[in-house]
């Protein structure tokens, strides 16, 4: 089995973005007490890697919000519990308006390798719709900067933003790829959590790319990226050969995952594991029990054969034919049938043993999902 | 048992939430039947000898003791009507089984629809209708309109209505003393061959078919051999008895009496409402008046989504055919469906009452098609034959003639409303028979429609106009011609035969306009462009297209959350489960039924 990887949630922003659905707070209101429970939890689950890890990723929230030191202090502790292993992926999410130069050299310091900085858009009027605190030049500049100091560095994009046309799109796309950065994750913005963006579609509907534009922005995306050297590794992750997230791959191929803060999700290759979405509640189950375990699900048997299928699916990888077969077996046969039409529809293709997903098959990907799960 | 002169048979009728049921309650209390918390817990009792006691106490007739004022014993049975326009029929013969019906009109909301359909037909039976004008206790109550409005709109005295309050009790002993001197007794040849009305009759498994009946003429006691008139069927008496309203043996109903009969009858449709019971030794010569055998005036196919449910959803349907005798049903096999059912219903409440039954009882995932009304087809060769499924329509070039059931409709509402009825009404190619008023705001509105039309949407369409104030009743009148059409509805190029309707010409263009367009918005995008076409014959009418589905992905998996991700699969894949797959295209339920969403 891969070397186990670690994630670590960091659930402080400065303020709540118009689309976030994550467990984040605006302040550091709690932060010592939220870090100490961290600890504690860490410290309590130290029997459950088997080997080093090879990756630790701070997701949030926004991990670069709060002092280096939490990290720094974080990963050191993970190292002295699980050991990290020669050459370990350390990544962390940062917001442009928190990466100054002093923060960029304490992160690096810290161990971090590899910064995500979520960026969305590099056009000011989209950014204020999402209610982003940078501006396009300030997450330029951080972006730059951030390519000059870290090894490795992923940008995320947005599609979906109101306003945003295919020019826009590719406006913030190649100002990405221009300040050097070597990695590219692109969402599609879900209205459904966002309350305030659903009220303005309604009075402005006009702003809003529908889903067939918003298909044709992800292949426009999905184009420009190959040609510039960044081919697709995932459903909406584009890498330059190399660059890929070691980590989030470790959730396509069923690797372990330890994961750490509140609503953290963990897999020891056979268990699912969630956290406390409650960031008090979390604190205090870990502090009584060393654990905040709240719900747990078993994969295993033929619905673990079908997950597999699934998860590696969204890999351009794809999986052997020989895994979609026996994923298939325990299906129904109406759910067969319809598998078969997926492929007779082009969403998959067969080449030199594996299964993908076509680009057409990625934008509809769940119509094949949703028959293996 | 009680002399005729002793006995007095009487319903009490109402338009809905009129307060019948709360005054019935008090009735059943004040003559001592049963205290409100006996009633309770016999119905929520669980055991299922006690459940059967439920079904008694449901029993639509119940005997009562009361003493007058004046001292006098009396003999009562309270004979219960069911309350919709989708069972005339077994309310008439509820109400034939009668010499006096109570006529209870609510004191806030005057004469209704169904008040004066219920009127009618107890004046039709020869009743003596004792007005009644009811929840005068609330604030709103204005009993002088009340009674202006039976006298103008019904048309008979109420200057002695009695003023009720069913919830309070005041009023309900002057009704009963009403009822002993108003409504006339009982008469009938006791010594006379066996006449007695079925009005009701229900199965169970440990009894079999229980009969209630109105003894007219004669006497029934065990052991008496009987025949059903109208059905044939010859059985033994086994026991008889009243109820009180639990189940009560007497060693014989006599004259007059209303009681249970059980006759080892293991077959509900041998015992139909309205039918006669007599000697089978020494019958009756004629029958009493009034028996029909009731047809089903309204159909709709039933399919299971998954084709294996097949088996489950005809022992479902045989299950429940045991007990209501109006439910018809015959296998159907659709080109487009697979195998599912051909149902037959009284109305549109018994549709909604069945399938709502299918899918609870049962659970059972069920497709249904849009009801639709038996036609009468005279070929170009002189046959005669009357489908009940548009599918079975023969080629134009093969009909002479086709005719259509017609309703007389009522219509009560105020004339703030009359205006958005009556556009409705002619829209439905209604006819109008006349429109009078009854006091200054209130319209009595008389159409005749075709039942087609009113069985597409009309009730829903009607309460919407009226704010839900309008109320409604109707009566079939029988077949008329019509200029009428089939319209097929092409999915991806194939008819798809359960979507098919009969319509008249002249709609035919706009109701397959509107209905592609609806169900372009009712059925999801699929992973191919959806075509909807509406035709008749070869000739298309309007199309419309549900585009190619670009965009069905999940992107961003947060920290490792696969089982929420897995969640969220699983409901698009219980969401596919729930449609039916015709070729390739998978139909929800609702497109189904979009023929009675559109717009006219």
């Amino acid at each position: 089995m891969s070397a186990p990887g670690a994630y670590v949630h960091v659930p402080f922003c400065a303020h709540r973005c118009a689309y976030c659905s994550f467990v984040a707070q605006a302040g550091r209101e709690g932060e010592d007490a939220y870090f100490e429970a961290v600890g504690l939890e860490i410290r309590a689950r130290a029997r459950e890697a088997r080997g080093p890890l090879d990756t630790v990723y701070f997701g949030g929230g926004t991990p670069s919000f709060v002092g280096p030191a939490r990290i720094e202090g974080v990963v050191r502790l993970l190292g002295e519990t699980f050991g990290l292993a020669p050459g370990a992926e350390v990544t962390a999410e940062g917001n442009p308006d928190d990466l100054d130069d002093a923060r960029l050299e304490a992160l690096r310091a810290a161990g971090v390798g590899r910064l995500s900085v979520g960026v969305q858009s590099l056009v000011d009027g989209e950014l204020a719709w999402l209610e982003r605190r940078h501006d396009a030049a300030s997450a330029r500049s951080a972006v730059s900067r951030a390519a000059a100091l870290f090894p490795k560095v992923s940008a995320d994009l947005m599609i979906g933003i109101p306003g945003q046309t295919r020019g826009t799109l590719l406006a913030s796309l190649d100002g990405l790829l221009g300040a050097g950065v070597g990695h590219v994750s692109v969402y599609l913005l879900e209205l459904e959590k966002a309350p305030r963006l659903v009220a303005l579609r309604r009075e402005e509907p006009g702003l809003f790319a529908d889903d067939d534009e918003m298909a044709e922005m992800w292949e426009l995306v999905d184009g420009r990226c190959e040609a510039a050297g960044l081919p697709r590794y995932e459903v909406s992750n584009w890498a330059r050969p190399g660059e890929e997230s070691r980590h989030n791959l470790k959730y396509w191929t069923g690797a372990p995952t330890l994961a750490f803060g509140v609503a953290a999700h963990s897999f020891d290759g056979r268990v699912r594991r969630a956290n406390s979405g409650s960031t008090t509640e979390y604190a205090r189950r870990v502090r009584e029990g060393g654990t905040a375990f709240v719900s747990e699900e078993v994969v295993e048997g033929e619905a673990a054969v079908r997950e597999r299928a699934l998860l590696g699916l969204r890999l351009s990888a794809g999986i052997p034919e020989r895994l979609l077969e026996e994923a298939s077996a325990s299906l129904a046969p109406s759910a067969r049938a319809r598998l078969r039409e997926c492929g007779e529809a082009g969403l998959l293709e067969r080449r030199d043993g594996r299964v993908r997903l076509t680009r057409r098959g990625v934008l509809l990907s769940n119509e094949v999902f949703s028959l293996l799960v | 048992m009680p002399h005729p002169s002793r006995i007095r048979n009487f319903s009490i009728v109402a338009h809905i939430d009129h307060g019948k049921t709360t005054l019935s309650d008090r009735i059943l209390e004040i003559t001592g039947a049963l205290t409100a918390r006996e009633m309770t817990e016999q119905v929520l009792d669980d055991n299922p000898i006690e459940k059967e006691r439920g079904i008694t106490i449901k029993a639509r007739a119940v005997s009562l003791k009361y003493r007058s004022e004046d001292g006098e014993d009396w003999s009562f049975n309270l004979i219960d009507t069911p309350g919709h326009v989708d069972f005339t029929y077994e309310v008439s013969r509820s109400l034939a089984a009668c010499e006096g019906a109570v006529l209870v009109v609510d004191a806030t909301q005057g004469v209704e629809a169904q008040t004066l359909a219920n009127a009618y037909l107890a004046i039709h039976n020869d009743l003596t209708i004792l007005p009644c004008i009811n929840k005068i206790d609330l604030p709103s109550a204005v009993p002088e309109m009340a009674r202006e409005q039976i006298e103008e709109v019904i048309g008979i005295p109420a200057r002695h209505a009695v003023l009720t309050s069913g919830k309070a009790g005041t009023g309900v002993r002057d009704l009963l003393e009403q009822i002993v001197h108003d409504i006339p007794p009982p008469v009938g040849d006791a010594d006379g061959p066996l006449r007695a009305l079925l009005f009701d009759s229900w199965f169970d498994l440990y009894r079999g078919v229980t009969c209630l009946v109105r003894v007219k003429d004669g006497a029934i006691r065990p052991g008496l051999r009987i025949r059903m008139m109208g059905t044939g069927v010859v059985a033994e008496v086994q026991e008889v008895g009243v109820f009180t309203p639990k189940a009560q043996v007497v060693p014989e109903l006599t004259v007059g009496m209303v009681g249970y009969v059980i006759a080892g009858i293991k077959d509900l449709h041998v015992t139909k409402v309205g039918d006669t019971m007599t000697e089978a030794d020494r019958p009756a010569t004629e029958p009493l008046p009034g028996f029909q055998d009731v047809k089903p005036m309204v159909f709709a196919s039933v399919f299971p989504t998954e084709s294996d449910a097949y088996e489950d959803l005809r022992d479902a349907m045989d299950k429940l055919r045991l007990n209501d005798a109006s439910f018809t049903f015959e296998p159907e096999s659709s080109t487009a469906l697979g195998f599912g059912f051909r149902c037959g219903y009284l109305g549109l409440l018994h549709l909604e009452i069945v399938q709502e039954r299918l899918e609870r009882e049962f659970d059972l995932s069920l497709i249904t098609t849009a009801p639709s009304v038996p036609y009468r087809i005279t070929t170009t060769r002189g046959e005669v034959v009357e489908i009940s499924n548009p599918v079975k329509l023969p080629e134009p070039q093969l009909i002479d003639r086709i005719e259509e059931p017609y309703i007389l409709a009522t219509i009560i509402t105020k004339d703030e409303f009359l205006g958005g009825i009556l556009a409705l009404a002619e829209e439905r190619r209604g006819r109008q028979v006349s429109l009078e008023y009854a006091g200054t705001q209130r319209a009595v509105l008389k159409y005749e429609i075709p039942l087609n039309e009113v069985v597409l949407d009309f009730y829903d369409k009607l309460k919407s106009i009226s704010k839900g104030y309008a109320s409604f009743d109707y009566q079939l009148i029988g077949y008329r011609p019509g200029d009428l059409v089939k319209l097929d509805v092409l999915i991806n190029g194939d008819p798809v035969d359960a979507l098919a309707f009969i319509v008249h010409r002249d709609k035919a263009p706009t109701k397959g306009r509107s209905l592609v367009e609806k169900m372009k918005e009712m059925i999801p995008q699929q992973m191919f462009e959806v075509v909807i076409q509406a035709a008749i014959g070869s000739k298309i009418l309007a199309r419309s297209t549900v585009r190619a589905l670009r965009k069905n992905v999940l992107a961003k998996c947060y920290g490792g959350d696969i089982t929420r991700k897995k969640k969220l699969l699983e409901k698009q894949k219980e969401g596919k489960k729930r449609m039916k797959k015709v070729g390739r295209v998978d139909l929800p339920q609702e497109a189904f039924l979009a023929v009675l969403r559109v717009e006219d």
